[in-house]
């Protein structure tokens, strides 16, 4: 009877020692290191948005470029504040949540790019080779990517319930932001160009947040 | 014109209260309302996240004994139990800094606790014991020098609802134990389990009716006062 106390005094010993033997980062320097982070993030995407050919209107009227953009815009800010635990609970949104967010988010996105076509008609008759939607389609998940590492690395070992499910949101998120930059810098608006080479590569990003997620998120 | 409120104690002394510091001590008068150990356990991890490394072993003496109960009814092994705990504490530990403002230190422990416990059952292909009290009841029951044959009744009624236990399903099972036997809240066991306030509501109700069936079964009554109270929510 006597050895549990001993064994539960010993335990508590072993845990402090080693916790004392290892320094860990208080709030203040991890802060530091997200934002240092998001900012080498935010930095790299622009950079590579630049080196992309950066803001291309072609053709298309400027109410059209706010309205497609804008609304991918509003995608990922509510995605990014679903998606981050800063203020929100310590383990992050239900499951249900994260996964209706990126469940709804492609098709409202491909349903915004109907909307548009909809709307400047004139900007439809254009038709874009097969070759454009790839090379733009991969532009896309390449600008999705580094935001996505950002994200992922700031959020590195600390998803004990669904790491998988917050990588595939992570994912939609920096898809969602890749959407804006793609409505930016290219010129087509046809919809079957926008949905192909825009939206698609988010389903892309939020499959490979998933896997990544799984792998760096979870606590191990 | 209005006055700042004075800070509260879990602030560093000298330091002027800015908006976020006002919205955990908010946060922080909410906690202790509900639930005071918690909340307690709550400011100190916010110590500890802010550097205070004298926190750490509160935070150890307040989630150790609770994650260690919860791991012993799962493992069936002190060893792998304590291996677990240690584990989970220095995990806390190397993550303090991810530790949100006005966060639960909590639900957080216990979903590390049991992520942890799975993947060492997946990694060693090591068999999850189903939970069991029976050794613990009959320890008890002959501590408070029952009769032998009310010993013999309780193990009968233990071990049918332990039967019944096993036999639901895993979700409204981890919900019911959550709630019922580590005393955490259903906002806490929903966090640990990823998964929203309501539907954790609804598997321990479901578990809790099917214990009662059992005991309806069995010919005892239900006491009224033991159904999840709303105030746990």
């Amino acid at each position: 009877m006597s050895q549990e106390p001993s064994a539960a005094a010993d335990l508590r010993s072993r845990v402090l020692a080693a916790a004392a033997r290892t320094p860990s980062a208080t709030r203040a320097v991890y802060k530091r290191r997200v934002l240092m982070l998001a900012a080498i993030g935010a930095l790299a995407t622009a950079s590579l948005f630049v080196a992309m050919g950066g803001v291309a209107p072609g053709t298309r009227p400027v109410e059209m470029i706010g309205f497609t953009a804008g609304f991918g815009l509003l995608a990922a800010a509510i995605l990014t504040r679903l998606s981050s635990t800063g203020r929100g609970p310590m383990l992050g949104r239900p499951r249900s949540v994260l996964l209706t967010a990126v469940v709804v988010t492609a098709p409202l996105l491909a349903l915004a790019a109907l909307c548009a076509t909809m709307a400047w008609p004139a900007q439809t008759a254009e038709d874009v080779p097969g070759s454009v939607h790839l090379a733009c389609g991969l532009m896309s998940v390449a600008q999705g990517l580094l935001p996505l590492l950002a994200l992922l690395l700031a959020r590195r070992g600390t998803d004990p319930v669904h790491p998988a499910v917050t990588g595939a949101a992570l994912g939609m998120t920096a898809g969602a932001w890749a959407v804006v930059m793609a409505y930016l810098r290219c010129p087509h608006a046809t919809a079957v160009h926008c949905i192909l080479a825009h939206v698609v590569p988010t389903l892309v990003l939020t499959a490979v947040g998933a896997a990544l997620g799984w792998v760096m998120l979870r606590v191990k | 014109m209005f006055a700042l409120s004075e800070p509260t104690p879990a602030l560093p002394p000298g330091t002027r209260p800015d908006l976020r510091d006002r919205t955990l001590a908010v946060t922080e008068q909410r906690n202790r309302k509900a639930d005071p150990a918690s909340a307690l356990l709550d400011a100190a991890m916010d110590r500890y996240a802010r550097g205070d490394d004298s926190a750490f072993e509160e935070i150890y003496d307040g989630l150790a004994p609770r994650l260690q109960s919860f791991l012993l009814r799962y493992t069936q092994d002190r060893a792998r139990a304590e291996d677990v705990v240690q584990q989970t504490m220095l995990q806390i530990h190397r993550a303090r800094g991810r530790f949100t403002l006005g966060g639960q230190v909590v639900p957080w422990a216990f979903a590390i606790a049991r992520r942890l416990l799975i993947d060492q059952h997946r990694r060693g292909g090591r068999e999850v014991l189903a939970p069991s009290g029976d050794d613990n009841l009959t320890q008890l029951l002959e501590a408070v020098d029952a009769r032998a044959d009310d010993v013999v009744i309780a193990k009968e009624v233990a071990g049918k609802l332990a039967d019944e236990l096993a036999r639901l399903p895993e979700n409204q099972r981890v919900a019911f134990e959550l709630i019922k036997q580590d005393g955490l809240s259903v906002a806490e066991a929903a966090q640990v389990l990823g998964t929203t306030v309501a539907a954790v509501k609804l598997r321990a109700h479901r578990a809790y009716e099917a214990m009662r069936a059992v005991l309806t079964t069995l010919g005892i009554e239900d006491d009224k006062h033991d159904r999840p109270r709303r105030g746990q929510a």
